[in-house]
């Protein structure tokens, strides 16, 4: 039920509504239901016995985005994503979840499910042509504009280990997340690339599984222990420096999330510091090691101006915003713009772009215009989710192409 | 409320923008004020038509109604402490116009400070008032509770930029006043009047405002006081010697030593008072400016004296400042700020016995101060649940204001009277102040259905 310790952040809002303007969802209503104030107070009172776990409540908490803005943005110092994460177990055991979630729950928990689905998918894809390119949408992108599924999965493609190129400096373990497993083959690619070009030995643990991030961010803490326990079984090895990541939702969860859920639930939490203390993003190890990279000599006159996303997991979850953008600015033939308001949210936010695709939609038009100001030909990030919401949402012939930061990188080193 | 009546007053905006679902209820039921109660209706008006037959129907029937924008307001003017509606604005959000020629803007009252200022300064002008809440207030609330803020020295307060409002009153009448002109003394001057009456006399629709050209640059000097006497002599010296600064604020021992503990940003925490001191102009004048201020400074004691070359490293500067209020925050769950003013040459007076009733009442108090303008804003630091504290913190609140009345001041500089200081009203205005405000009231709200159960 809810964590004590986080009942005690409630006494602390002073109610000032400095959390307000960052919500990316209060932007769009203007109404304290889809404000962090709001929120919290609602939680406070239904806690205290003032309110009950009512369709209204459920309702005003499943639609905030989970971006953290306002938990950064409190002065007192309020963990306002930690009470949401919380009442939301309990919403959660009252209400449930609608049935196309539930089913991608089972999968997410079910590795060979989740690949039967993606394969399931993928036929689709091929037999189903037509509606593809008759405009039809789910939620507010076009069907043609979700992503094809990978032929075989990435892992599998790939193999357990990946040695370094030259001489071995380091040894990390790549954890792939679903995205890229089965959808963005890509961006695994990429990373494999250029992590061994660095003289880094690549190692793929074939038996992870997914974070569960999906999961457990929409209540069901406990159904995603399992997945949880798994991965941090495969992922606590001392012979790794570092568990290297794509996806920022994975980052975040295995550096943040996942943590504080297991504190919150009283579980043992030594193993999941552990492993939190050694997760990096892509970026995160390449920027260290940039004077390494072997780039490839600039080509006279053609840069690319590319403005850089920053996904919620990665700007506030994992507290990554300077590194991939030192990568980006110091790759050749690629000018860095910046956008205004780079690390608010898309609007995406997994399931809640196709769950809740109005208010989605109007925090993604916000996204869309400062992309947009920029005039930039590329949109560079670091998760597969907001590739996904802005390649999605981005289909005018003027608008940007989305890539991963990695793929950039990978584009521009030198061939071997 | 009775249902038929929710539900004509529900039609007016729209079953998307009424709601008396008990969350929302709860949502609009408080401010940053401690006391609370929930409405029975909250409604999201967007034209000033829907605020007039809402104000119609709540007149025929004698329904209490709040109006409110983002609820940053710190006296409890918005806690709709006798039900009834709470009329929402927020969503009336739009610039209306932007007149660069005849620097005016007219906007509506839920379009965000913040926002507003970044609209206008594209055509090189500016919004003077600009309350520490700017990037969450609305206008219209800076109307209401007629916002002061840090520039208030130099640039003066809400009421001295309002050049026009529509306003609708309780009867449902749709009241114009003033109009484009800069100049204009017709009539009362009913503009400044519905300022600062915080929603008891009228719901503000539409704002009309001046503009001024924006300052091309602005310094920032810090200085170290070990006496807090030397630093008000030097605030007195600094404005003697000619000089507006934009920004003159200052931080107390307490203050300093909690941000210094949270940042580590090498402050001394040996020091009774450190001074901010902005300017802002045209570059060629700045540098006499802040030479002058700086050999004040230093004619006054300071121990140490900073001056910003660069915007970065003015920025560096107001950290401490910019931290203070959350890091005093995080001392204890809750914090009020209260806003007890006096007459320039008492601060340091009032400092001293805040800082003394602090302790007799063994409450925790830091002291932050707009020090040009005498606007003090102590930190209470209190935990709600502590019901003898609760106690201690209303007694040393109620010191502070006899002791600010006492010294010529005022209960508020700039926060407003709303709910928390209602009862303390008398104690600065007379029998006559009392009357002459009721009668106001009663002519123009003769059912007293706006904003009931607040100072007036």
């Amino acid at each position: 039920m809810f964590a004590e310790p986080i009942k005690e952040d409630l006494h602390s809002c002073l109610k000032c509504a400095m959390c307000q303007p960052v919500c990316p969802t209060y932007r769009v209503t203007r109404m304290e239901r889809n404000a962090p104030r709001g929120r919290v107070q609602m939680v406070k009172k239904y806690l205290e016995g003032d309110l009950s776990l009512s369709g209204g409540l459920h309702d005003a908490l499943m639609t905030c985005i989970l971006c953290e803005a306002c938990s950064e943005a409190c002065p007192s110092g309020v963990r306002l994503d930690r009470v949401f994460e919380n009442i939301r177990m309990e919403l959660y055991e009252k209400f449930g979840v609608g049935l196309a979630k539930k089913a991608l729950f089972a999968a997410l928990k079910h590795p060979l499910l989740l690949r039967l689905g993606a394969g399931m998918g993928r036929l689709g894809q091929r037999a189903f042509i037509a509606p593809l390119n008759l405009g039809w949408k789910m939620g507010n992108i076009p069907l043609n504009r979700l992503g094809r599924f990978n032929s075989t999965s990435f892992r599998r493609q790939i193999g357990e280990v990946v040695p370094a190129v030259g001489k071995r400096v380091a040894r990390v373990v790549y954890f792939t997340g679903c995205a890229t497993d089965l959808i963005n083959e890509h961006v695994g690619r990429a990373v494999v690339d250029v992590l061994t070009r660095l003289g880094i030995e690549v190692v793929i643990p074939q038996d992870q599984v997914c974070c569960s991030v999906p999961v457990f961010l929409s209540g069901a803490r406990k159904e995603a222990l399992p997945n949880i326990e798994k991965n941090l079984e495969v992922l606590d090895r001392s012979d790794a420096d570092a568990i290297v990541v794509d996806c920022a939702t994975c980052g975040g969860g295995l550096k943040k999330h996942i943590p504080y859920l297991m504190e919150d639930l009283g579980l043992e939490t030594d193993r999941a510091r552990r492993v939190a203390a050694k997760v990096r993003d892509v970026s995160q190890l390449i920027s260290e090691m940039m004077d390494k990279l072997p780039l490839a000599s600039a080509s006279s006159g053609r840069t690319v101006a590319v403005t850089y996303h920053d996904p919620c997991h990665m700007v506030r979850s994992m507290k990554v915003s300077k590194e991939p953008r030192t990568v980006l600015a110091a790759l050749p033939d690629i000018r860095l713009t910046e956008m205004e308001g780079a690390g608010e949210c898309c609007g995406g936010a997994g399931s809640f772009q196709f769950e809740h695709a109005e208010l989605s939609a109007g925090v993604t038009s916000l996204k869309k215009q400062n992309i947009r100001a920029t005039g930039a030909q590329l949109v560079a990030t670091g998760c597969p989710g907001c590739m996904l919401t802005l390649s999605g949402n981005l289909y005018e012939e003027s608008d940007p192409l989305v890539v991963h930061t990695i793929e950039l990188v990978a584009q521009r080193i030198k061939k071997e | 409320m009775h249902e038929s009546v929710k539900k004509e007053l529900a039609a007016i905006v729209g079953p998307e923008r009424a709601t008396s679902r008990p969350e929302d209820l709860v949502a609009y039921s408080l401010d940053p004020h401690i006391e609370e109660h929930r409405p029975d209706l909250v409604l999201f008006a967007v034209t000033t038509e829907e605020v007039s037959a809402i104000m119609k129907v709540a007149f025929r029937e004698e329904i209490p109604v709040t109006p409110r924008g983002s609820g940053t307001n710190l006296a409890g003017e918005v806690v709709p402490i006798m039900g009834g509606i709470v009329l929402a604005l927020s969503r009336m959000d739009r610039i209306l116009e932007i007149d660069p020629r005849n620097r005016i803007a007219r906007v509506q009252p839920g379009v965000i400070n913040y926002r507003f200022q970044q609209e206008v300064a594209k055509h090189g002008l500016m919004y003077a008032p600009h309350p520490s809440s700017w990037k969450v207030a609305t206008i219209g609330g800076n109307v209401g509770t007629n916002s002061g803020g840090p520039r208030t020295l130099k640039y003066g307060v809400t009421r001295d930029y309002l050049l026009g409002l529509t306003a609708v009153l309780a009867n449902g009448d749709v009241l114009k006043t003033g109009g484009k002109a800069i100049k204009n003394v017709t009539g009362y001057d009913l503009t400044r009047l519905i300022c600062g009456s915080e929603g008891t006399l009228a719901v503000v629709t539409e704002i009309t405002v001046r503009l001024i050209p924006k300052p091309k640059a602005s310094r920032t000097i810090m200085a170290n006081f070990p006496l807090l006497e030397d630093s008000s002599d030097a605030v007195a010296a600094i404005i003697g010697a000619g000089i507006v600064p934009s920004g003159l604020e200052l931080m107390d021992k307490v203050v300093i030593s909690a941000v210094e503990a949270d940042a580590r940003l090498g402050l001394p925490t040996d020091v009774e008072a450190i001074l901010l001191v902005e300017v802002d102009g045209d570059p060629e004048g700045l540098d006499l400016q802040v030479r002058t201020i700086e050999r004040i400074l230093m004619e006054n004691h300071s121990s140490r004296v900073l001056v910003s070359r660069t915007p970065e490293e003015a920025d560096k500067l107001w950290t401490a400042r910019r931290n203070a209020v959350s890091v005093m925050a995080r001392l204890r769950p809750n914090t009020s700020l209260e806003d007890a003013t006096v007459p320039v040459s008492n601060l340091t007076e009032m400092i001293r016995k805040t800082v003394e009733i602090g302790r007799k009442n063994n409450v925790q108090i830091g002291v932050l101060a707009h020090a040009g303008d005498g606007n003090l804003h102590p930190l209470v630091l209190f935990d709600q649940r502590d019901k003898d504290e609760v106690r201690r913190v209303e007694a040393a609140t109620e010191e502070i204001f006899r002791e600010a009345l006492a010294l010529g001041g005022t209960l508020s500089g700039e926060h407003g009277i709303g709910r928390a200081k209602a009862r303390f009203l008398p104690m600065e205005l007379d029998e006559v102040a009392m009357e002459v405000t009721k009668c106001i009231k009663k002519s123009v709200d003769p059912k007293g259905i706006l904003n009931p159960g607040k100072f007036v």
